[in-house]
């Protein structure tokens, strides 16, 4: 019965007395108790149980155990209800030997042996159970730790044995590796040892396990690092939880730790494996991914391999070093049998001579060599060999032999029986008798001819590897391709030992040219310039080799140009470049030859050397040239630009650079900053932000504003081209800029606007001059059209005529009917006219004079005005051509009212003296016809006061006409009474013309004054009526004067002036008929005149 | 019309001074054509009559009597130009007729009828 069993006896047997002083005791047992009621509650657990489960059990809560969880042993979970606990509750009996593992909330695992015992009552009732839990977690340790050691011994003892009993390296150390690694429990193991095979040679080979050997053949052996150190040098143990940790790791170049690749060590252990004679025969090492995995026994385990190991390697190469040297001897004693049928079978001469020279032995070797027989150089002297020139050696030779000394290797020549020389190499020794004085000397003669030739042979090869070195040498070097072409003829020269060379490459019209050449004359390189062999396309072409141009079979032309040039073989060697053909190179020699395979070899070297350089000198000249090119273009850029920017600056003109598509910076030349009145360098751009923009000048087109999006170089920089716009610049004193001009996009590679540039010239003066042109031929224009004017123009040299719009309406001519032509001209003007306005063109133009004239012309109408021209003579002037120019206007009005004025002039006179004429006629008239001679002269005097009446009124008139009722109203006027209405008159208004109204007028005053004298004016009951009508249908005018109430009329007694007048002239002056009727109520007189209205003048 | 008496043909449209012109002739011995106040009247006249001679008014109311001064130039009859105009105010041709300015007195006009019937 175990404590536990006992103390769980005596606990459940106590279990119904408890005590105060026993519960404490249970209290601090270090063993875990609990106890439970019969259906398993926990009642009770004490410290150790709390500690064990790793928990604070909850009392009376948690049921069978006092654990957090329970497995079984072999980690299967075991549901707290069937824990043994429970099984002795509901069994009642105690359960014993059921392991189980308590899980710890914190994850420990503790295994546990319970003690679960039923506790009864006096009266043998099950009141619960008490259970006593036994840490079995420290024993299970030291069982799995004992069955550990016991492997491993027992694996010692196999590995020993096994060991012991195999002699092969190999498999031993593949054993112990295994071995080892199981053992240790590494992942991998490797075995690093040292091996010395028969020549002492030492090397490494490595064994693994737990690894494929790809793993470690990458990484090559193991060096001497800081790691690594100890073991190789066999100092001692290595053994680390995690060796990237240790203070000796990451010490080393290249890697600083584990190289690339490297099986992922984090334990390490290695153990040297250390022979019985102290030397190092290797290391054991090995590893795992995990930290602290190898332990002491770990350690000692492998310490215990590796003395085995070492043991058993010792033991194989003990083995191997005797199987050797049995080998040796078996050998050696083989030899030595064989040497006498060696010596006889020899191709090597083998002769022996005594002291003398004489030969004493020659076998079969020396027979072969030197064609001499046994028979015949046997007894004879040795000197038979030597040929002239070589005597002193043989004594020279025999004087060491004399002193001991042995001649080896000693080249030479001899003479065979046939007289010819071999090349052959001597190995004299001494011949010692058996009291070791010489007696004589052995000979071994070799030939050494075909060495010698071989020599040679290599002699060559250096030389021409020497040629090929110096010509790779100086082909690198070579900066220039002539210095390429030098290098390469040296070499083929010296390397193909011909007597000539040439260098030919393909021009760029697919020609074969000679570039270079040595010893060719000129003639023979003309002759066969541009010959090839292969086709301009041929892939990969092989040199063409003519051995004896005798026996070529090659054109009548190229074979004599060939001999003539004295060639007697030649070889054609292509130069190619990658794959395709570019040139080749000649060797030409006086002689047939022979083109051995080794020189073609060196041929193409030469010729892959020369293609290659050829190819870098073109490409490093061609990226020279470009690069110069460029250097020179750049500079050349730089220049323009330059150029382009000073360029800018000077012209007068503004120039706007934007660089952005938005155009919110604008550059520009000086002119466009002062063009716009800005500082040098300000942002122009009316789109750049509010605050930046300039305010004091507004962009307009065709008197519309622009916005910003409008205008030229904002609409250019979005890809538009802008062309011949016209801009006007509004600055906000009210003054403004004319520009006309471009704008271009600026595109960048591909094709999207980048900004945009434009280019304008100041245009305000040309526009004002044209504003200014045009205000004044409007002013022209209406000059002339004020003043009845037009212009004209005779281009002298085309003929043409232009006329304004102006002179065609002078000349009655819709606008733009005019012919065009002098003869048109002409046309118009009056036939009395034409020769004098010709004359005067003539003289204007023979004089150079002004042209000054006026004529008449004829319009369609058929009225006719006078005009008068002014013209001047234009001479030629540039490009515009001889004119006469000038101007026409319109006289007519002038001109009648020229002979108006004369026509007045003269009618004035006419009058004036015609008037007069009448007065004198009156006068003559009144004084004849009056005998009182007083009556005469105031009848007179009236008269003419009348006669001056009617003249003024026809001046007052300006001599328009009169009305009638005004000269009749004038006349009658002293003899009105206004009281009375005396007189009436009535009729229509008429008017009278001057003559008329002067008629009229006389006989109105004769009439009223008779009346006045003797009629019905002369009483108050008088009165006078005077009407008149007018008869539309005859054009006449019908006047009648009618008195009444006056006195009674008697006829005349004598025919005075009045009766003259109003019978006579009044008629003739009116042209009409009158009637005087002396009717004795009152006279009557009536007129009846042709009259039409408006017809007064 | 008598054959022995010198006739004058008379173109005056002042019916005034041609009565006087008349009376003048007729006292001095003259018979008279006329007077005649229109161009119309005058050259219908002119072509029926081959006076002696013949005064003609230049203006007649408005109109100019050279036809008539034509007609009878183109036959030999003597014209007497009757006018207030100055010789330059008449057209070239008619600047060399005799002439007789206004006013002018009976003698003058007898004078100078009688020197141009006599060819003076």
């Amino acid at each position: 019965m175990s404590r536990a069993e006992a103390l769980a006896a005596a606990l459940a047997g106590a279990a119904g007395s408890q005590t105060i002083e026993s519960r404490a005791i249970l209290d601090s047992l270090p063993i875990a108790i609990y106890t439970t009621d019969a259906a398993g509650v926990v009642t009770y657990f004490n410290r150790a149980a709390a500690e064990l489960a790793g928990r604070e059990p909850r009392l009376n809560a948690d049921r069978w155990c006092v654990c957090w969880r329970l497995h079984r042993p072999d980690g299967t979970g075991l549901p707290a209800d069937q824990c043994p606990m429970a099984e002795a509750l509901r069994s009642k009996r105690a359960v014993r030997g059921e392991e189980l593992i308590v899980a710890r909330p914190d994850g420990a695992m503790v295994p546990v042996l319970p003690y679960p015992t039923p506790i009864f009552d006096a009266e043998g009732e099950m009141i619960g159970a008490v259970n006593v839990l036994i840490d079995i977690g420290k024993r299970k340790a030291a069982e799995q730790e004992l069955r550990a050691k016991t492997n491993r011994i027992q694996a010692l003892d196999r590995i020993s044995r096994l060991l012991s009993s195999d002699l092969n390296v190999e498999h031993i150390v593949q054993t112990v590796t295994d071995s080892a690694t199981e053992l240790t429990g590494a992942k991998f193991g490797a075995f690093f040892y040292t091996v010395v095979d028969e020549t002492g040679e030492h090397f490494q080979l490595f064994t693994l396990s737990g690894a494929p050997r790809e793993a470690f053949e990458k990484l090559g052996l193991p060096r001497n690092t800081a790691v690594f150190a100890p073991t190789f040098k066999g100092e001692r143990v290595v053994r680390s939880d995690d060796i990237r940790k240790d203070p000796r790791y990451g010490l080393s170049e290249p890697h600083f730790g584990m190289p690339q690749g490297h099986l992922p060590v984090v334990s390490y252990l290695a153990v040297p494996v250390i022979a019985r004679s102290g030397a190092v025969l290797g290391g054991l090492f090995f590893g795992h991914d995990a930290p602290g995995v190898f332990t002491r026994d770990s350690e000692d385990v492998v310490v215990a391999i590796a003395a085995q190991a070492a043991i058993a390697i010792d033991n194989a190469r003990l083995l191997a070093d005797s199987q050797r040297q049995t080998e040796s001897r078996r050998i050696a004693e083989l030899s030595a049998r064989h040497l006498a049928s060696i010596v006889s079978s020899s191709d090597d001469a083998i002769v022996s001579k005594d002291l003398n020279g004489i030969v004493t032995s020659w076998n079969r070797g020396a027979e072969a060599l030197f064609g001499y027989s046994v028979q015949e150089m046997v007894g004879t002297p040795i000197m038979r060999l030597i040929p002239k020139g070589h005597e002193d050696e043989e004594v020279q030779i025999l004087d060491r032999i004399r002193r001991g000394e042995r001649v080896d290797h000693y080249e030479t020549r001899r003479q065979r029986k046939d007289g010819t020389l071999v090349d052959i190499s001597l190995t004299i020794s001494p011949i010692l008798d058996d009291d070791g004085r010489i007696v004589g000397a052995s000979k071994i003669a070799r030939d050494i001819s075909e060495r010698k030739a071989s020599e040679l042979a290599l002699a060559e090869r250096l030389r021409e590897q020497a040629s090929l070195y110096q010509f790779t040498e100086r082909v690198h070097r070579a900066r220039s391709i002539a210095a390429v072409y030098e290098a390469a003829l040296d070499a083929i020269q010296s390397a193909l030992r011909c007597s000539r060379a040439s260098i030919l490459l393909i021009d760029e019209t697919g020609t074969m040219r000679f570039v270079a050449s040595r010893g060719l004359s000129e003639s023979y390189r003309h002759a066969v310039d541009g010959h090839t062999p292969w086709g301009a396309e041929a892939q990969d072409p092989n040199p063409i080799l003519i051995e004896d141009v005798d026996l070529a079979d090659i054109s009548d032309d190229l074979r004599k140009a060939v001999e003539t040039e004295g060639i007697g073989a030649l070889g054609f060697i292509p130069l190619v470049s990658a794959g395709r053909l570019i040139g080749k190179f000649m060797t030409y020699y006086d002689t047939p030859h022979h083109f051995a395979g080794s020189e073609i070899d060196l041929a193409l070297t030469i010729a892959r050397q020369l293609s290659f350089s050829v190819q870098r000198i073109r490409s490093e000249e061609a990226r020279r040239r470009a690069e110069d090119l460029l250097r020179h273009n750049e500079a050349k850029e730089r220049a323009r630009a330059t150029e382009v920017l000073a360029l800018m600056e000077a012209v007068p003109a503004p120039i706007w650079i934007a660089r952005t598509p938005d155009c919110r910076v604008i550059s520009g030349n000086r002119s466009s900053f002062e063009l716009l009145r800005l500082p040098p360098d300000s942002n122009p751009s009316l789109s750049a932000p509010a605050s930046e923009r300039p305010v004091h000048f507004k962009v307009y087109s065709q008197d519309s504003l622009l916005s910003p999006d409008e205008m030229p170089v904002q609409r250019a920089a979005r890809g538009e081209e802008v062309r011949n716009f016209e801009q006007e610049i509004r600055f906000d004193d009210g003054t403004s800029r004319h520009l006309l001009g471009n704008a271009t996009p600026l595109f960048d590679a591909l094709g999207i606007p980048q900004g945009a540039v434009a280019a304008f010239v100041d245009i305000t003066e040309r526009k004002e001059n044209e504003q200014a042109m045009r205000d004044g031929e409007r002013r022209l224009q209406m000059a002339l059209e004020a003043g009845r004017m037009g212009a004209w123009e005779w281009n002298f040299d085309t003929g043409k005529v232009i006329w304004s719009p102006g002179l065609e309406a002078l000349h009655g001519l819709e606008p733009g009917t005019f012919g065009g032509t002098l003869d048109d001209f002409k046309a118009d003007i009056h036939p009395d006219d034409l020769a004098m306005v010709e004359l005067e063109i003539r003289t204007a133009i023979d004089t150079r004079e002004d042209y000054h004239t006026s004529y008449r012309i004829c319009r369609p109408d058929g009225s006719i005005r006078w005009l008068e021209a002014f013209g001047r003579f234009l001479p030629r002037a540039g490009s515009s051509s001889q004119r006469l120019a000038g101007v026409c206007m319109d006289i007519t009005e002038r001109k009648d009212a020229e002979s108006q004025r004369n026509l007045l002039v003269a009618e004035l006179s006419h009058r004036v003296k015609n008037t007069l004429a009448t007065v004198t006629s009156i006068a003559r008239q009144s004084f004849a016809m009056t005998p009182d001679r007083k009556e005469a002269e105031q009848s007179f005097h009236a008269r003419i006061r009348a006669l001056a009446q009617t003249h003024t009124r026809l001046a007052e008139a300006t001599w328009a006409g009169v009305s009638l009722e005004t000269i009749l109203c004038d006349e009658l006027a002293p003899y009105k009474n206004e009281n009375a209405g005396n007189v009436s008159f009535g009729g229509p208004a008429i008017m009278l013309s001057p003559r008329h109204a002067l008629a009229l007028g006389m006989a109105a005053h004769e009439l009223a004054t008779n009346a006045a004298k003797h009629g019905a004016l002369s009483v108050e009951s008088g009165h006078v009526d005077v009407s008149w009508s007018l008869d539309p249908v005859n054009k006449a005018l019908h006047i009648d004067w009618c008195e009444t109430g006056g006195p009674a009329v008697a006829s005349p007694s004598r025919n005075g002036f009045g009766r003259l007048l109003l019978e006579r002239v009044v008629g003739a002056d009116l042209g009409g008929e009158v009637e005087l009727d002396f009717a004795k109520s009152g006279l009557r007189y009536t007129i009846k005149m042709p009259y039409s209205a408006g017809a007064e003048r | 019309m008598n054959g022995g008496q010198r006739s004058v043909f008379v173109v005056e449209d002042e019916y005034l001074l041609a009565i006087q012109i008349q009376d003048d002739l007729l006292a001095a011995g003259f018979a008279v054509i006329g007077p005649f106040t229109s161009l119309r009247s005058s050259i219908a006249a002119a072509k029926r009559e081959t006076p002696q001679a013949a005064t003609l008014d230049v203006n007649l109311n408005g109109e100019f009597v050279y036809p008539v001064a034509d007609e009878f130039l183109a036959r030999g009859v003597p014209v007497l130009l009757l006018t207030g105009y100055a010789a330059s105010d008449l057209p070239e041709q008619y600047r060399s007729l005799p002439r007789l300015a206004k006013p002018f007195n009976s003698q003058d006009l007898i004078r100078t009828v009688e020197a141009l019937l006599t060819g003076k």
